[in-house]
């Protein structure tokens, strides 16, 4: 830890350093007046929301700024000497070999065309004067050392040949190969699964320990940063608000945007029924218009006062290392928040109470039985061109029978194809159903939507993950709210104007959103509007795909609290998609877990965060990076790759990776490979898909001690 | 919840100053859009360019004092003089009168017989009855997916790889030279790339969620396809039509080039160049050479302008 | 990748006999007249039907089509009851003879009421002539009728005493007139998938010698700009790629765009005017030889470089935007900040992404191309495949016309097919799935 008495050497000192971009507008500053230092074998977290320029530092720092961009002022000194001012050719001499990056999307930071191993060698051959045949064999032995299975065939493969975990590790291997002094890594795991996720920061951990290299981490996530950094750094809006130690910070955030952000997000094991989520009000200013010379939070600060913008507040140090860029820093804890934040955390609170009560009723309003939904694919067989051959299919649901009552929520989570998407598909009718039995509000629904009719089609509607693809982009918003209620005949025609500015105001959005273009808003507005037009044809049940997931941490809250108000005054059913687990434990009553097309544990979701656990979910709550660096989880570690759904395993989906089978059951868990498992029910309403006994599930230890 | 403020950040009193955009008038989009041309020299060469035929093609008449048809045969074949300031051709026809006629042809009126015209150059139309067959082809077998593309698709990969200039050949040959028939020769010519293209656009934006929202409305197909995609996928749309205007001067020259235009005497820059072409080793250049001028300064100035749109558009993004 | 290319070879197949219909059909519904164009104005109506007959051009459009995709002689084989063989000779022109069962051919020809059949024995070469009357045969309302092989060859069906009108024209010696007896004419023909394409209308040879030669000189041509040009522009075209937005990338990009988009006529009469006429480098008239034009080499650069300039441009620009693309692309970003040495980067990791679309392109441009050499040869009156199908088209030639369209199409969707092989090798991604 970065207390320790005898500190390392300082690798990287960053002092004042400004970075802006040319624009036709004229400068745009980017980042401005950030200082930090990394040490060797510590790991620098940078987080902050997008735009706030953390990406801008790293590619500041090798200066790789593109055609318009360049360093306006500060210091950047490496291992002692001045990287900025350094001609090109120096500069080449020093990336890749003291200095390395790992990017946010492996595949497409690794050629496509050139084999993974001359990748690899290159860095080698380039940069020390080594045969091609020993870089070749150092690279392999690298490949190992970042636990790459069958690193030999690995290195003659292409990147499209292998997974994006594996992927992520190629490029982590081809940085450390000529064993830098200094690791910048730009959101590494950002494009991965969550197990994936865990995986390879696992491997980041065990790298620092033995390369003893200085470390960058760029993340926007709260949960990552706590689990690998030693020092954290705060970033707003080009500037850096808070830093210090990682365990200082998240014990005592002293920047009320750090404070803000923790607030924001659920801790996992949160529920809506015992904790509040606070969002932050407004949005990240544009780079043209953040204000010179004054706080640059206090637009959205809670604490704000006339003296904040006045003067930009320079960082005030709380402890030896721990400081933040505000004016009322030591004494944050104890100022009084503005009124209106008292009275919205008053009426929170009171609207807490009131939801607590509803949710009696236990008609059901969605049940399904057995359904499934097959793609067909074609084989590459040159017979299939004839249409002769054998059909193939990619099973994407495949059995799964759920239910859900009036008024209540159904989370559903799982990792990247799991089917949880071609699920609902199939529950709303955009895709045909390949067998099962689909019933909403007492009617069977097997069929298309286009073939359902008109009243069952507005009693079902949905929310969408992408706020950028949500809306048309050629309609403004009154015009597409409007739409499903002149379709649907909610209102009598003269009477649509004054529906879709009352949806507009349900959803927190003024009037003078009517005539605004999608392009006009930010994130969290064209969300909002998602939900206002899911809204306009008042529908019984809403599902929610992702919904905030694309957004920004401070957005979210919002967007989350806006959607449980709505079920609280309509009495809307919900199903609620998302891969992010904190997030689904908050948001619903019911949870199923699913895995390559099948539901593996369904129930309460208090039951499913406690043991007894179906060993998947175990693994992904084991994964789930926690925003608390002192939390302890329990290291569970799926191996190998999530296999094709067009062919998936035999017996048990999940025994190929299921950490738990080999020494739970008698003889290795053979049976899992070939029996399909039995449902298991442990309490009221909360099943499990397993082999492995009931009893012995329960004897399982919970995988997060606080 | 009580009204007043929730979680919700912007209600009531407490909402966010909103940085102004209100919609502003067509009009001033439109110059704004427009005004990117002044920021590239290339694209302003261009915008001259074109500018030039256009203004020319519409005054012609005002423009030059003979028709493009009256004949003086007593000098045939001069060179630029005072009284024909381009020269004239065999037949004695004033050549500067014959060129902007031509581009008369090309870009303001369509002839459909000898006395009856419609507005709209003939490239123009070309490019417009390509444009509505092909997107509604694009659409309708991008939307629908599965056999109707397929069976779509296949036709139009067959038209794409017969060679253009055998369709034409053929097409030409068999209808006959006349104006409206190259309107149809350029409109099955130019279909299957616009299909292709709306096809594209179409397979793209219809993943989009605003496309999945529609669908569980449950609006019909047409609707999604014309409301929703549709206005969407018109940026590209707009810029591939204006580098087929180009294209469709370009096969209006070489059709009439192989006398298979817009039949003579009428003014056509394609076989103005054949007819002339008989003459340059006879020393008299000027016949071929006017109308092999205007044709390449009309497809460069239109090329240019869309080249310097599109950069100036791309460079600060 | 077998299934892939499969299916592009059916997909050929499929174009070729679409093309091959439509060619039929458009030229069915075209107002022209061949009769006029093979006979020239002055023909009598009788003259004309009797020479539409003789052509079976009277017969319906898909019975034609038929005839001409797969041949007629396998239908005329019953109505006569021989074989019948098809023999060139010595001259370079077609002759159809029914077989003996002793292997002699033999055709027929009808004087007075007599059938005289012609009859050849391979070995000797020397024709003999004899009566034989023997092989007429008694229709239901009594008349004679037989079914042979005449001497312009066709399957003809003469009846004893029709005292029909005929008129035979024959190339060289005009009308000759003649009367009784067809009534019925199949034209024998192999069929163009049996590699007969059959006999121009225009020149009256067969189509598949002239347009061998045409071919080729097309290809001589073609060739010759094509190796100029491929090097240069995209050495050029990588150049301007890697310098985008320098003085040279402008230069470049503007000039290729300009010579890319000028109509090849256009930029035929400008260099024309310019190497021949003003400079006088070289000779502006150009007439060549049918057989070898490229004897004359001084004559050839004129219409080499104008399909050199304009391939240039075209070429130059994707090259140029596949680059700059690549250029950007992140995993160019990381061989950056791998450290590795410019060159490496260029050659490594940026040339061979960059390759893979313009080599695809070109390829499928090789479509457009042809137009561009179809003007060519007819600025400079080049004998090449591409004025062969002009003046078939202007002639209404239908088998000329089908056979270049044919081959046209073959070498568009060929080109298509091995533009799809050679990307499948550049891009592992394709190769390996």
């Amino acid at each position: 830890m970065a207390e320790s008495d005898e500190r390392a050497e300082v690798v990287l000192d960053v002092e004042h350093l400004s970075i802006a971009y040319e624009t036709r507008k004229g400068d745009v500053e980017a980042v401005r007046d950030v200082s930090f230092t990394v040490r060797e074998g510590e790991t620098v977290g940078l987080v902050g929301e997008s735009g706030c320029g953390k990406s801008t530092i790293a590619f500041g720092i090798v200066n790789h700024l593109g055609p318009n961009g360049k360093i306006t002022d500060g210091q950047i000194r490496f291992q002692g000497s001045a990287l900025t001012g350094r001609s090109a050719a120096e500069l080449k001499t020093i990336r890749g070999d003291r200095i390395a990056m790992v990017f946010q999307d492996p595949m497409q930071a690794l050629n496509p065309s050139v084999r993974l191993g001359e990748q690899l060698a290159e860095v080698l051959t380039c940069h020390r004067e080594i045969p091609q045949k020993e870089a070749w064999k150092k690279s392999i032995q690298m490949l190992k050392r970042v636990n790459m299975p069958d690193p030999e065939n690995v290195m003659r493969r292409y990147t499209h040949q292998i997974s994006g975990g594996q992927q992520q590790r190629v490029v982590i291997a081809m940085a450390m190969l000529n064993n830098p002094a200094l690791l910048i890594m730009d959101e590494p795991t950002t494009a991965l699964d969550v197990t994936v996720e865990a995986a390879v920061l696992d491997l980041i951990e065990e790298l620092k320990s033995d390369f003893n290299a200085a470390n960058i981490f760029i993340t926007h996530n709260l949960g990552v940063v706590a689990r690998v950094s030693d020092q954290l750094c705060v970033m707003y809006a080009g500037q850096m608000v808070e830093k210090g130690p990682v365990v200082d910070i998240f014990k005592r955030p002293c920047h009320p945007y750090t404070r803000g952000l923790m607030a924001a997000v659920p801790k996992l094991g949160d529920s809506k029924l015992d904790s509040m989520l606070y969002p932050i009000r407004g949005r990240v200013p544009a780079p043209a218009d953040r204000p010179k010379n004054a706080c640059i939070f206090a637009p959205r600060c809670d604490y704000a006062t006339d003296r904040c913008r006045e003067a930009r507040p320079s960082m005030i140090q709380l402890s030896a290392e721990h400081a933040a860029r505000c004016i009322y820093a030591e004494e944050i804890e104890d100022r009084p928040r503005t009124n209106r934040r008292r009275r919205r955390v008053e009426q929170l609170a009171e609207a807490k109470k009131e939801e607590v009560k509803v949710q009696t009723a236990d008609e059901t309003i969605l049940e399904s039985e057995n359904l499934k939904l097959y793609y067909p694919t074609e084989s590459e067989s040159v017979m299939s061109i004839f249409g002769l051959g054998e059909k193939l299919y990619v099973k994407a649901v495949d059995d799964v029978s759920l239910r859900l009552a009036k008024g209540r929520t159904l989370g559903v989570v799982g990792e990247s194809g799991c089917g949880k998407s071609s699920l609902v598909k199939g529950l709303i009718g955009l895709e045909p159903l390949s067998g099962g039995k689909l019933e909403f509000l007492d009617v069977e629904v097997g069929e298309e939507v286009t073939h359902r009719s008109t009243h069952l089609i507005k009693e079902m509607q949905m929310v969408f993950q992408n706020p950028d693809s949500t809306l048309n982009p050629s309609y403004t918003v009154g015009k597409q709210i409007a739409r499903p209620i002149r379709r649907f005949k909610t209102v009598p025609k003269g009477q649509v104007k004054q529906e879709v500015v009352r949806l507009l105001k349900a959803v927190r959005l003024s009037a003078a959103y009517y005539d605004r273009l999608p392009r006009q808003l930010s994130g969290g507005e064209k969300q909002r509007v998602g939900i206002a037009r899911a809204l306009a044809s008042r529908p019984d049940l809403i599902i929610c795909d992702e919904p905030v997931s694309a957004l920004d941490v401070s957005v979210q809250a919002a967007v989350i609290n806006l959607l449980l108000e709505i079920q609280n005054t309509f009495g809307s059913s919900m199903i609620f998609i998302a891969h992010d687990l904190s997030v689904v434990r908050y948001f619903s009553d019911d949870i199923a877990v699913m895995y390559l097309g099948r539901i593996v544990e369904i129930g309460p979701a208090e039951k499913i965060y406690e043991p007894p656990y179906h060993p998947y979910t175990e693994a992904l709550l084991a994964a789930v990076p926690i925003a608390d660096p002192e939390a302890h989880q329990k290291e569970i570690r799926l191996s190998g790759n999530v296999p094709s759904a067009l062919n998936p395993p035999k017996g048990c989906h999940f025994h190929t990776r299921c950490p738990r089978r080999k020494e739970m059951l008698p003889d290795g868990g053979k049976i899992c490979e070939t029996v399909d498992p039995p449902w298991r029910q442990s309490a009221k309403g909360h099943r499990i898909l397993c082999h492995i006994p009931l009893e012995d599930l329960e004897k399982i230890d919970p995988v997060i001690h606080r | 919840m009580t009204d007043g403020e929730s979680a919700v950040s912007t209600s009531g009193d407490a909402v966010d100053p909103i940085p102004d955009l209100r919609q502003r008038s067509f009009f001033q989009r439109w110059w704004e859009g427009f005004s990117i041309i002044f920021a590239s020299k290339t694209a302003m060469v261009g915008l001259f360019l074109v500018l030039f035929w256009i203004f020319v093609a519409i005054f012609a008449p005002f423009l030059t004092p003979y028709t493009p048809l009256e004949q003086d045969w007593k000098s045939p074949n001069i060179g630029p003089s005072a009284e024909h300031p381009l020269g004239t051709d065999e037949l004695g026809r004033d050549l500067w009168s014959r060129l902007i006629y031509g581009a008369r042809v090309v870009l303001v009126v369509l002839p459909i017989s000898e006395d009856l015209w419609i507005p709209g150059g003939t490239a123009i139309w070309g490019v417009i009855v390509a444009l509505v067959v092909g997107t509604a082809l694009g659409l309708i077998s991008g939307y629908y997916g599965g056999w109707i593309d397929e069976i779509t698709m296949r036709l139009l990969d067959a038209m794409m790889a017969v060679p253009i200039i055998l369709l034409y050949l053929i097409i030409m040959a068999a209808l006959g030279a006349s104006a409206i028939n190259v309107v149809i020769a350029m409109t099955i010519v130019g279909t299957p790339g616009i299909a292709r293209l709306v096809r594209s656009l179409t397979l793209d934006i219809r993943t989009r969620e605003y496309i999945r929202a529609a669908e569980t409305r449950g609006e019909n197909p047409w609707h999604i396809m014309f409301i929703e995609i549709l206005p969407n996928a018109r940026g590209p749309i707009i810029v591939d039509a204006m580098l087929r205007v180009g294209y469709a001067i370009f096969a209006m020259g070489t059709l009439g080039f192989l006398g298979l235009g817009i039949p003579p005497p009428s003014p056509d820059w394609g076989s103005m160049v054949a007819k002339g072409r008989e003459f340059i080793l006879a020393g008299s250049p000027w016949a071929a050479l006017w109308p092999s001028v205007a044709i390449a300064t009309l497809v460069v100035g239109l090329n240019l302008l869309a080249d310097g749109l599109r950069e100036e558009s791309m460079r600060y993004q | 990748m077998a299934k892939f290319i499969v299916r592009r070879f059916i997909l050929l197949l499929i174009t070729m006999i679409l093309v091959s219909i439509a060619v039929f059909m458009i030229t069915e519904a075209s107002p022209g007249n061949v009769a006029k164009n093979v006979l020239g104005a002055f023909i009598t109506p009788e003259q004309e039907k009797s020479f539409l007959a003789q052509m079976g051009l009277d017969k319906p459009a898909y019975v034609r089509y038929i005839y001409w995709l797969v041949g007629s002689d396998w239908l005329a084989d019953d109505k006569v009851g021989m074989k019948l063989r098809r023999v060139t000779t010595e001259d370079g022109f077609v002759e159809w003879w029914a077989v003996r069962s002793d292997g002699a051919l033999v055709r027929w020809k009808l004087e007075g009421d007599d059938l005289i059949a012609v009859a050849r024995l391979p070995s000797l070469g020397v024709a003999t002539e004899y009566t034989n009357n023997g092989r007429w045969q008694t229709q239901e309302d009594g008349t004679s009728f037989f079914w042979g092989v005449d001497t312009a060859n066709h399957v003809v069906k003469w009846e004893k005493g029709a005292d029909t009108e005929v008129w035979n024209f024959v190339i060289g010696t005009g009308w000759m007139k003649a009367s009784g007896g067809p009534v019925q004419y199949i034209p024998l023909k192999k069929g163009f998938i049996r590699g007969d394409p059959g006999v121009s209308l225009r020149t009256g040879r067969p189509v598949s010698k002239t347009i061998f030669t045409r071919l080729r000189n097309s290809v001589v041509l073609a060739g010759i700009a094509f190796v100029l040009v491929m090097p240069v522009a995209l050495l050029l075209g990588m150049i301007a790629g890697l310098k985008e937005g320098s003085l040279q990338d402008r230069f470049l990009s503007i000039g290729g765009m300009i010579f890319s988009v000028i109509p090849e006529f256009a930029t035929g009469i400008f260099l024309i005017l310019i190497m021949a006429v003003w400079l006088q480098i070289v000779p502006g008239a150009t007439v060549f030889g049918e057989s070898a034009p490229w004897q004359r080499p001084d004559m050839l650069v004129l219409p080499v470089l104008t399909l050199t300039l304009i391939e240039l441009g075209y070429i130059l620009r994707i090259t140029r935007a596949s680059m700059v693309e690549v250029m950007k692309s992140p995993y160019i970003r990381t061989a950056q900040l791998k450290g590795l040495p410019y060159w490496r980067i260029i050659f490594k990791h940026a040339v061979r992404n960059a390759l893979m679309a313009p080599i695809t392109v070109i390829m499928l441009h090789v479509n457009w191309l042809m137009g561009g050499i179809v003007i060519v040869e007819v600025v400079f009156g080049y004998p090449g495949l591409g004025k062969y199908l002009l003046d078939s088209a202007m002639f209404k030639d239908i088998n000329g016309l089908e056979a270049g369209a044919m081959i046209l199409v073959l070498l568009a969707v060929g080109t298509q097919l091995v533009a799809d092989i050679i990307y499948t090798f550049l891009n592992p991604r394709i190769r390996y799935t």
